[in-house]
């Protein structure tokens, strides 16, 4: 089985901090693999482990985003690559599903099987891998909670709904998005560490993977941040800072009461 | 000729009912152009050979111009590749300027297959819509609900996914006289790649804690189960569901499914009480369209204060006992 995992590098939204003008202060965010690509991989090594195959992880990213896909590569990823290219920078989901598609259809055209996270935990769009499946022209399935059953012919997946679980088969070659699973993403040992360490990430920019550069990045995105702000707090809050717990109990009931509900 | 057309893509449920997003997005679309001359708000219905009168009814009381029904037996059952096929057709004979969807797990697999094929650009699961010059502005969380990004999309249809339950259902004073349309698009000979097996309900996925009217959440101030039976008193004296924040919940303090805030449950009750909790970006992203908020928190400074009508700095421990039976007093 070819899979293809692709995996999206993250600020830690943990730690993230805010510039006056409302944009991301980069230095001191650690930056993480997205948690969710973490479970597309060790999805995809687990049917590696049962059917046998290749996995190659695809991220789009500045050069520091080689950080995450050495760590995918000591997880056991075969191969790894990076897209990056200054006019890859700035895109929108849909810039960023027609930059893979470009990648996919050069550098990975006997792909079987494309798994991607449910959503990125910065951006949480859950977007690009549905994109990137129409522009294959491969069928989809996302919201995916486990792979049943998997073969040359198609994939068995339980996928979460609004209102409980469906389970769909899936012809391959497909684009399934998952979610976090119950079971645990491996973390790689030190020996895996060191094995990898030397492993090349093979870097490619627009050229390479035959990009209509102005269809990428900024340029080729059709959404455009038009502006942020802080979500609002409440007009008016009152705020009670020196009433005991019989004073706040009564003035929280009137208040309450007051609401009639 | 209408300036400016809006085409709403209606969700069923497996009793094709209309689910509530639907009705929440035309009655907030209906609001945003009730000022605009020839403004058209639409709502594609797409299912089964059926009646559709009732669904028809509830939507020119929100404020739907037309209803498009596309419906065919082969319909009756979701498949992503002739249901993108079905709102493609509809948007390039239509030609909207603004396409939304509802936020829903169908949806937001759905809107980016359609916006692809259709070459436009998509903002995910926004919650806040305005219209600035007959154009589309979306307002969305990111990074966890620390920022909203306003999204303007340069491509037509400006595209959108809505979270559910972040705008009422406003019934209008008269109802629309809606037009109903039929129109019909062959799915029959599509190249369908995926199949639906099995359909596994499970009905106790917190539907209460979305349409709850009173929630009583915790945080980590609550910290232990036995806490959290204090919040199950005073939510049964209040007759309101219990909640809890993410850093409750992976604590284990109460099941994933009670979590509310942007990677858990959106709610939108009349009262939301927050007991114990700090108040993270990414919890008041899920209870900022209930209509009052208490906080209790012991630490003056937390940020939930900021988004509370009503705060009590101080333990809630030793006060919901006491709010409990002042409660009971006035009901008396």
């Amino acid at each position: 089985m070819k899979i293809t995992v692709c995996i999206k590098q993250v600020p830690d939204t943990n730690d993230i901090t805010w510039n006056e003008n409302n944009t991301l202060r980069r230095e001191g965010a650690e930056s993480i693999i997205n948690p969710y690509d973490e479970y597309a991989l060790e999805t995809a090594l687990r049917i590696k482990e049962q059917v046998g195959g290749k996995i190659t992880v695809v991220s789009m990213g500045p050069k520091q985003a080689g950080d995450c896909l050495k760590e995918a590569l000591a997880m056991g990823a075969d191969r790894a690559f990076l897209l990056n290219d200054r006019y890859f920078s700035g895109a929108d989901t849909s810039a960023t599903s027609r930059t893979l598609y470009y990648a996919i259809t050069s550098k990975l055209k006997d792909t079987e099987l494309i798994i991607c996270g449910q959503c990125a935990t910065d951006g949480d769009t859950a977007q690009t891998g549905p994109s990137l499946a129409q522009r294959l022209n491969m069928p989809v399935v996302s919201f995916v909670k486990d792979v049943e059953e998997i073969n040359e012919e198609y994939i068995l997946i339980k996928k979460e709904t609004d209102t409980g679980y469906e389970r769909v088969k899936m012809q391959l070659p497909g684009v399934i998005c998952v979610l976090k699973n119950d079971f645990e993403v491996r973390i790689p040992t030190i020996s895996q560490r060191i094995d990898t360490a030397d492993k090349d990430i093979e870097v490619l920019d627009a050229e390479m993977i035959g990009a209509d550069a102005d269809k990428t990045g900024f340029r080729g995105s059709p959404t455009n941040v038009s502006k942020t702000f802080r979500p609002a707090g409440r007009e008016n809050s009152e705020i009670f800072v020196d009433k005991n717990a019989q004073e706040a109990a009564v003035i929280l009931a009137e208040k309450i009461n007051e609401m009639r509900l | 000729m209408s300036d400016l057309k809006i085409l709403i893509v209606g969700e069923l449920n497996q009793n094709n009912e209309l689910l509530p997003v639907t009705l929440q997005l035309t009655s907030k679309t209906a609001e945003l152009t009730k000022d605009i001359p020839n403004s058209k708000i639409q709502v594609l219905i797409i299912g089964p050979r059926i009646i559709y009168d009732s669904i028809t009814e509830q939507l020119s009381k929100t404020g739907a111009d037309e209803v498009i029904i596309t419906n065919d037996d082969i319909l009756r059952e979701y498949n992503i590749t002739r249901y993108n096929k079905v709102v493609s057709e509809i948007v390039r004979k239509e030609q909207p300027s603004i396409l939304l969807f509802g936020a829903t797990h169908r949806g937001r697999e759905l809107a980016p297959v359609v916006t692809t094929t259709l070459e436009t650009g998509l903002t995910a699961d926004c919650t806040g819509l305005d219209i600035i010059e007959n154009r589309l502005s979306a307002t969305r969380p990111t990074y966890g609900g620390k920022l909203n990004a306003a999204i303007y999309c340069k491509t037509f249809p400006q595209s959108a996914t809505v979270r559910p339950n972040v705008f009422k259902i406003n019934e209008l004073p008269e109802p629309k006289n809606t037009n109903v349309k039929f129109d019909w698009v062959d799915t029959f000979n599509s190249d369908v790649k995926t199949n639906l097996i099995e359909v596994i309900n499970e009905t106790a996925r917190n539907k209460d804690l979305e349409n709850a009217k009173i929630v009583v959440s915790g945080g980590l101030g609550m910290k232990s189960k036995e806490g959290f039976l204090l919040l199950e008193e005073l939510a049964a004296c209040l007759g309101g569901v219990v909640g809890a924040s993410r850093a409750a919940v992976d604590a284990g303090l109460m099941p994933q499914s009670a979590q509310v805030g942007q990677t858990g449950k959106t709610v939108s009750a009349k009262l939301y009480i927050a007991c114990g909790i700090s108040g993270a970006a990414q919890h008041i992203a899920g209870i900022n369209s209930c209509d009052k908020i208490i906080a209790i928190n012991t630490d003056k400074d937390a940020p939930v204060f900021k988004y509370a009508d009503y705060g009590i700095v101080g333990d809630a421990f030793e006060i919901i006992p006491q709010l409990i039976s002042e409660l009971v007093k006035i009901k008396k």
